[in-house]
């Protein structure tokens, strides 16, 4: 009997927040008669710079859509895809997302992205003035997910005023592994003991990437992995030559570096020559550094295959949003409005649209037709960046933390080896 | 039928009525989602898809086919063996320091206390990774003493002690419970201990410590469970990779990896599951032994 009344006590309250939720609801529905205001949640990667311009740019699409109002969560990049999968996952994803060719095939295949293609031909999304390249590279299995912000290749971000200082004659674009050691060594001699020629980069996946794409392979292929042990052995033992011969910041201060904002990292500081980065971080890293900086081509195996792998960047929707029109619009302002152009000023590398590139023209600086005149030049021997499997990103912190334990001597390279392959094949099985 | 004007049935049912916001909040948000995750512990589950069956298969694998699981438990378990000895003793030193009964205790008691109010923040892990960095406050003190040591966060061998020190620096919430347990040792018991000819380390030992028994088993427990748990120091101070080489892996890091980051939220599942009964093991074995070393005073 107590039960029982407890039951209906219980039962009764429940329904009386059930029917405060209800009328709840009905207001909402109610106003929306009226002018609406829409919220369109927003996140994006990258540093400080980057937080300002995009604040900028979305206080203008605010005035120009008063009926949207755009809030924004930011992260630095290797933070980024865990932060939105797991958003993702509470079912909490923000409705526009930057996304690139390195994260796009993980989050489509977690069925987080919408397939835009409504979108485009209901002519919410314009892509008539968008490069063709642009437009492939914001594909998975054929469909458009992914809408280009810019595109960008990998090269060899270097600190000039330290080339020179070295004597050494500046890098060529194509340049192959043998000049690339070679320059290393001599920045090494000029540096001293406090700065080293290049960052530690045996754990940097878009690096091994380029590696495998030199011996006609990639990384992942299908749902597994596409290269072998002999591959992966060669690509570790040549960073551990590197870090013998002192060319790399020691383990602890490197693994230290972690993913810090360009603003912080040891290029702009002065603490290292050379890094591997997308060619549009030039300009970012030339922001927060006191020598002049300059981009080359990542180092090359001269009979290998040359063609290089186009990185787009790009924005998103996620799958689940409820404002799909109004998340279409706000993509369609970022990459076509000649406004937003001008303040967005080729963040992500040259813009998809030849018109915008034509419309930032005039107010580009140094660093940037640096940026350009590579991007230029890379372009004609590009392909379309290789796809990745679900889970692929976690496979690519996995190599991070294999080569750490090399550099700290906790595991012999074909010890590493094995590991990393029968984990990645464990992840990526799942 | 419920008479709605009978007294006494009110009177039964409206504490009820005002433990019910708590009563469905504990219903809802934490009876549920443990018995759910208990449910998903057993399956395969990546949020797309909904979970299947599996069993026990997420318990064996990670009992016998994940060296991450052993990695991640003996850093934790490292974590807890060492630190909460060093905290408890460092803040029962300081406790008995305090009970001396110098002035401004008040404001002692309350600028130790600050710590463990925001030790565990984000604020401080990331105020850490600064201080115990390679050009860090304590790398260039020890720097003026002659001694060359590399970044404490960057190093294998020395990040897991930055977040020992961490936890040990958050010795305030024991303090001063181990202030107010040392104000309720009778002060008779001094006094008849110095007649009897006893020294300040005699009386220690056989006053305060066993006095103090019930305390000590109460923080010990407390400070067992919450280490167990720890998650945002390790989070941020590795930048969420448990590394380096994942010598700060933490259980509940890798349990978030696993969960959020490779959407294996059966085997997270698991895994927390398992860590409620690593904690119950631990906390029953040190009720077992409290039998033998903690005295309450009502016992004689």
């Amino acid at each position: 009997m107590k039960l029982k009344k407890f039951l209906l006590l219980f039962m009764s309250t429940i329904l009386f927040f059930g029917l405060a939720a209800c009328s709840s609801e009905e207001t909402k529905s109610g106003a929306s008669d009226s002018k609406e205001i829409v919220e369109l949640r927003v996140s994006w990667w990258g540093g400080q710079a980057r937080h300002d311009k995009m604040n900028e740019l979305f206080d203008l699409f605010e005035e120009k859509n008063p009926n949207i109002k755009v809030s924004r969560e930011f992260t630095v990049e290797n933070q980024y895809a865990e932060k939105f999968t797991t958003q993702a996952a509470g079912g909490n994803a923000p409705d526009v997302m930057q996304t690139s060719s390195f994260f796009q095939f993980d989050f489509v295949k977690r069925n987080m992205m919408l397939d835009l293609g409504t979108l485009i031909d209901s002519g919410d999304i314009d892509v008539k003035d968008l490069d063709p390249v642009d437009i492939e590279g914001g594909k998975v299995n054929d469909k458009l997910y992914a809408i280009s912000l810019g595109h960008n290749i990998t090269g060899v971000l270097y600190n000039k005023t330290m080339f020179e200082k070295a004597g050494l004659e500046l890098p060529k674009n194509n340049w192959t592994w043998d000049e690339y050691v070679e320059a290393a060594k001599a920045l090494q001699k000029s540096l001293g003991k406090d700065a080293w020629a290049t960052e530690d980069e045996g754990g940097v996946y878009r690096g091994l990437e380029l590696f495998a794409q030199q011996r006609g392979k990639s990384v992942f292929k299908g749902d597994g992995l596409g290269i072998n042990k002999q591959d992966l052995t060669d690509w570790f033992t040549f960073w551990d030559q590197m870090r013998k011969d002192g060319l790399t910041p020691p383990a602890d201060i490197q693994s230290e570096q972690g993913d810090k904002a360009q603003e912080q990292s040891m290029l702009a500081l002065g603490k290292v020559a050379m890094i591997s980065k997308s060619s549009n971080q030039l300009k970012i890293y030339q922001g927060s550094a006191k020598d002049e900086l300059a981009i080359v081509s990542y180092p090359m195996d001269p009979n290998g295959e040359k063609k290089v792998p186009l990185i787009v960047a790009s924005l998103g929707v996620s799958a689940k949003t409820k404002h799909p029109k109004e998340a279409a619009k706000l993509i369609n302002f970022v990459v076509n409005d000649p406004d937003a152009a001008k303040i967005f000023k080729g963040e992500h590398g040259p813009q998809a649209s030849k018109q915008m590139q034509e419309v930032i023209k005039p107010l580009l600086g140094e660093p940037e037709n640096k940026e350009y005149a590579f991007v230029d030049e890379m372009i004609q021997s590009s392909k379309p960046y290789p796809s990745m499997p679900s889970n692929s990103t976690s496979v690519q912190k996995l190599l991070l933390s294999t080569n750490q334990a090399i550099a700290f001597k906790q595991k012999t390279i074909s010890q590493a080896v094995d590991e990393f392959f029968s984990q990645a094949e464990q992840i990526l099985n799942r | 039928m419920l008479n709605l004007f009978d007294q006494k049935r009110w009177s039964s049912i409206i504490p009820y009525l005002f433990l019910a916001p708590w009563l469905i909040g504990l219903l809802v948000f934490s009876g549920f989602p443990f018995l759910s995750s208990l449910y998903l512990s057993f399956t395969n589950y990546n949020f797309v898809s909904s979970p299947n069956w599996v069993g026990l298969k997420n318990y064996l694998t990670m009992f016998t086919q994940d060296p991450q699981y052993f990695q991640a438990l003996k850093v934790t378990v490292t974590y807890v063996l060492v630190a909460v000895p060093l905290e408890l003793s460092f803040a029962l030193f300081l406790a008995l320091l305090l009970n001396k009964g110098i002035r401004g205790l008040g404001i002692y008691r309350a600028v130790y206390y600050i710590p463990s109010l925001i030790g565990g923040s984000v604020a401080i892990a990331i105020l850490w990774q600064q201080v115990f960095g390679d050009n860090g406050i304590v790398n260039q003190l020890l720097g003026y003493a002659g001694i060359d040591m590399p970044s404490w966060v960057g190093t294998p061998d020395y990040a897991i002690w930055s977040l020992i020190l961490l936890k040990v620096w958050q010795f305030g919430s024991p303090m001063v419970i181990f202030l107010a347990g040392l104000k309720q040792i009778p002060q008779e018991f001094y006094e008849a201990s110095s007649l009897d000819g006893a020294g300040k380390w005699k009386q220690f030992i056989h006053i305060t410590l066993p006095c103090l028994s019930p305390i000590i088993l109460f923080n010990g427990i407390m400070q067992i469970i919450s280490s167990f748990q720890a998650f945002t120091p390790a989070y941020i101070i590795s930048n969420g990779t448990g590394g380096p080489v994942n010598s700060t892996l933490f259980y509940t890091l890798y349990l978030y990896q696993n969960g959020f980051g490779n959407f294996q939220m059966g085997y997270a599942s698991a895994m927390a599951w398992s860590l409620l009964l690593i904690i119950a093991f631990f906390t029953g074995l040190i009720f077992l032994t409290s039998k033998k070393w903690v005295h309450y005073g009502d016992q004689g």
